[in-house]
């Protein structure tokens, strides 16, 4: 190895370095900013504590009317949270049922714009364990099929179930924290998207049928956490994953027919990609240049594993 | 405008509408019964349920902007949040709304319509809780009822008087309670009879424009919104009138205790507006009134606005309020400053030496110094969460990374503080040292702890100079900002500076970067002749510098 590509290497190195553990940073100090919101409601302050709770159920449905967009934050501290498309013509409809004791509801809309969530509100408790999932709240959450829709979601510690098939989404925005998710796009989405960004902190996290989402760019920056995502259903002539892994695992399958061209910028990190052949720096599926469907992988990784599968 | 009716006529007119109102009640009463609801829905385009241990209510808003809330909380009615009635929690009302709620919330929205608008008391109730019932089914069915179905004739539809049982009784009730209101009525019916009557009472109406009305139409105590067509009169009683472009009434109109907007041109009769005749002593203003003041008075205040925030400007309030502001900002750097210096004269008389090294260090290696620094602070999160994982990854570690997790921030901020205040004091001696520079009038400036106090002024005279801005107000606000951004970006690159020598010298131990005096490219001594720094105290972990050097003790 030449002095020039010693230096080059090195520097790889140190950007990967840098980058993927700027990635890993993300996830976990936003939950921490939403798990220090829902804290003092995790932390029941004695024995007695559960059976004090006062469980509420709150339900918020509207119609459409002259929304040309809808824009829905959703920030969710802990708890289950749930989200599909509604079945009726409906804008929006949600269900809470929570702790009014310990948290406080977050409704609000106007023109076009829904923020939903829940907040701790018991700051003086501070003692004994967290509460199981289920004890600490659950949200369900139901978008209308009409309404174009961009949605930003952030999650502490939360179990979420996504369905977003069928929901017409513009833009999608996804933060985890220690959280455990899983995403699945059951049918095509009706907008087409620029881009769709995951951060994914200490979190569990599994995406399927990516592809049907329709995003011509997917940006995952995932931290401690695993990360797993499948591309079924993509249909774009070029998709691309921009995908920067701390200290975790990254598991990336692709559907059958589709091209994959991968570029690895990384430091300690394994790859494991047996369908796809090296040329330098880059991996490519031996029909990348006749592919129909192309999917273009940019990877920086830090201590981290990818591992690349293609269906056959 | 009519003149002022006498009073035995009123008392008759009052009479015969009363009359009108009963009798058209009981027509009613055979042509529509009450509680029908169920076969047309309103739309509803919102709706909030909420059950908890205490409450459970529900919240309904419908496509013209109407809303209504009705909640059992802790065994009081609401309805839209004032009281309506009296229950007993966990009784049989109570365990009803509850069921209904729960179905409602598993429903969708045509669902929650629908169960609405079906839903019937349950029975075996009396007292309070039987009343509160008969109050939630009478609103209830009344918002869930189609608005403009029953009181307007859509086309082929016979024209009918209609007045339903609860404007009956919203009509009587606010005849009892204001008794001038039923003078007001009887001027604005003339020799018109109610029992001919569209009557809608105490709420706001509106004739879309694809709708009709045969007939007379007679609103108290209600805004209307015209559209459409009204094929008869049009009696407003107690609320404005807004007509349409394209709004048509067939016959006069007339109104009293409130205003018309919009276009009078689709009447095709008269148009009188009646003046409210003076309330006698003591009466309670009615809504209307309550409506009409708060409207005038946003008018008004939107109408003054302007001048008045012209003037509030430039009032003397206004100055008092930045002086305030701007001298709260001169105390504020002050105490910055004393604190500093009291902290530097700490370390200057602790660690004299440690401090000397770090502020040479600073000196005579700028580049490299700031460099590390800048690097120090950008990768410290990183450092800190590597040493939780690594900390972590090992059971032995775990006490360990308690103590890692303040720990490291804390020598962080006491390695910048310890960096900023040597930089500080390298800057005074810098300005001491200048040829003609300002001296302070008794003070000895070749002491290190005068330069250290010199250098801070300079360091923070940006920010007491935006704090004296802020006091001429908003004309200096862009040089108040300016000079806000300067004071920080020289105080931020000054603790980055300083944190780079003081990792590089490791806290002032490590001499190796310090240099000599005169080696530093100033072009003079930043320490003075008189430098106190008297040589070290600990072996030296780099290259001895040269001797002859300021270490060495010269």
């Amino acid at each position: 190895m030449t002095g020039t590509d010693h230096a080059g290497r090195r520097r790889i190195c140190r950007r990967a370095l840098v980058g993927g553990l700027a990635g890993a940073m993300v996830g976990p100090v936003l939950a921490g900013a939403l798990l220090l919101a829902a804290a003092p409601a995790a932390l029941p302050s004695g024995a007695g504590a559960l059976a004090a709770q006062s469980w509420s159920t709150a339900q918020f449905e509207r119609q459409p009317r002259s929304e040309r967009t809808l824009r829905v934050d959703v920030g969710f501290g802990a708890g289950d949270f749930r989200l599909a498309a509604a079945d009726g013509n409906h804008l929006y409809r949600a269900r809470f049922r929570y702790d009014e004791e310990a948290f406080a509801l977050i409704h609000e809309y106007a023109n076009g714009s829904l923020r939903l969530g829940l907040e701790g509100q018991d700051r003086s408790s501070r003692r004994t364990s967290f509460r199981r999932s289920g004890e600490m709240g659950e949200l369900e959450l139901r978008l209308g099929r009409t309404i174009p829709t961009e949605l930003e979601l952030t999650f502490g510690a939360v179990r979420a179930e996504l369905d977003l098939g069928g929901i017409p989404l513009r833009s999608l925005s996804l933060t985890t924290g220690a959280s455990e998710g899983t995403l699945r796009v059951s049918e095509r989405n009706p907008e087409a998207m620029s881009s769709a960004s995951f951060q994914v902190g200490a979190a569990s996290f599994s995406a399927r049928e990516l592809g049907r989402l329709r995003a011509r760019e997917i940006q995952v920056e995932a931290g401690v956490g695993e990360v797993r995502l499948d591309f079924e259903g993509l249909e774009a002539a070029e998709t691309r994953l921009k995908a920067t892994l701390g200290l975790g695992s990254l598991e990336i399958h692709v559907p059958a027919g589709v091209g994959i061209h991968l570029t690895r910028s990384s430091f300690l990190s394994s790859l494991s990609a047996p369908d796809l052949e090296r040329r330098g720096n880059t991996w490519v599926s031996a029909d990348w240049d006749t592919a129909p469907r192309r999917l273009r992988i940019d990877l920086e990784t830090a201590l981290g594993s990818v591992t690349v599968t293609r269906a056959r | 405008m009519l003149s002022p009716q006498p009073d035995r006529t009123a008392l008759q007119r009052l009479a015969t509408a009363l009359a009108g109102v009963i009798s058209g009640v009981l027509l009613l009463f055979v042509v529509a019964p009450p509680g029908d609801l169920s076969a047309q829905e309103r739309p509803l385009v919102y709706n909030e349920v909420n059950v908890s241990g205490q409450a459970a209510g529900i919240t309904l808003e419908f496509e013209d902007g109407d809303r209504l809330s009705v909640e059992l909380r802790e065994g009081v009615l609401l309805v839209n949040g004032a009281e309506a009635g009296r229950y007993a929690a966990g009784d049989a009302l109570d365990r009803a709304w509850r069921a209904l709620l729960g179905q409602a919330i598993a429903s969708d929205n045509g669902g929650v319509s629908r169960l609405l608008a079906s839903w019937n008391r349950p029975d075996g109730l009396s007292g309070n809780a039987l009343a509160a019932a008969e109050t939630m089914e009478s609103r209830l069915g009344s918002a869930l009822a189609p608005r403009t179905s029953a009181a307007t004739g859509q086309a082929g539809d016979p024209a009918q008087p209609s007045m339903d049982p609860e404007s009956h009784g919203a009509l009587v009730d606010l005849l009892i309670r204001q008794p001038d209101r039923a003078q007001g009525l009887g001027r604005l019916l003339g020799t018109r009879q109610m029992d001919a009557m569209d009557v809608r009472v105490g709420s706001d109406v509106r004739v879309g424009a694809d709708e009709r009305i045969e007939g007379n139409l007679l609103v108290v105590e209600g805004d209307v919104r015209v559209d459409g067509r009204v094929d008869g009169d049009l009696l407003v009683l107690g609320g404005d009138l807004r007509l349409g472009s394209d709004a048509r009434i067939g016959g006069d109109l007339r109104i009293l205790g409130g205003s018309i907007r919009g276009n009078r041109g689709g009447v095709d009769g008269s148009i009188e507006e009646l003046a409210a005749v003076s309330e006698p002593a003591g009466a309670m203003p009615t809504a209307a009134d309550i409506r009409a003041e708060v409207e005038r008075g946003i008018r008004d205040g939107l109408r003054e606005s302007p001048t008045r925030s012209t003037r509030t400007a430039r009032s003397s309030g206004g100055f008092f309020r930045n002086l305030a502001s701007g001298v709260g900002g001169l105390l504020q750097t002050a105490v910055s400053f004393a604190l500093l210096l009291g902290i530097g004269v700490g370390i200057l008389y602790f660690f004299p030496r440690h401090f000397e090294v770090v502020a040479r260090t600073a000196a005579h290696v700028p580049g490299r110094s700031f460099a590390v620094g800048w690097a120090g602070l950008l990768l410290s999160p990183f450092v800190w969460i590597f040493g939780i994982v690594f900390f972590t990854a090992t059971i032995i570690g775990i006490p360990v990374m308690l103590l890692w997790l303040p720990l490291f921030w804390v020598m962080l901020a006491a390695a910048v503080l310890f960096g900023f205040l040597a930089v500080s004091r390298n800057l005074g001696s810098w300005w001491v040292n200048r040829r003609n520079s300002y001296q302070p009038q008794g003070i000895d400036t070749a002491q290190p702890a005068a330069r250290l106090g010199v250098g801070l002024v300079l360091l923070l005279v940006a920010f007491a100079g935006a704090s004296i801005l802020e006091i001429g107000g908003p004309l200096f606000g862009i040089f108040q900002v300016l000079l806000v951004v300067i004071g920080t970006l020289l105080a931020v690159n000054a603790a980055a500076l300083g944190l780079g020598a003081a990792l590089l010298s490791r806290a002032g131990r490590d001499r190796r970067w310090a240099g000599e005096v005169g080696d530093l490219g100033l072009g003079m001594d930043p320490f003075g002749p008189e430098d106190p720094f008297d040589g070290p105290a600990e072996p030296f972990h780099g290259p001895r510098p040269a001797p002859g050097s300021d270490d060495d003790g010269n």
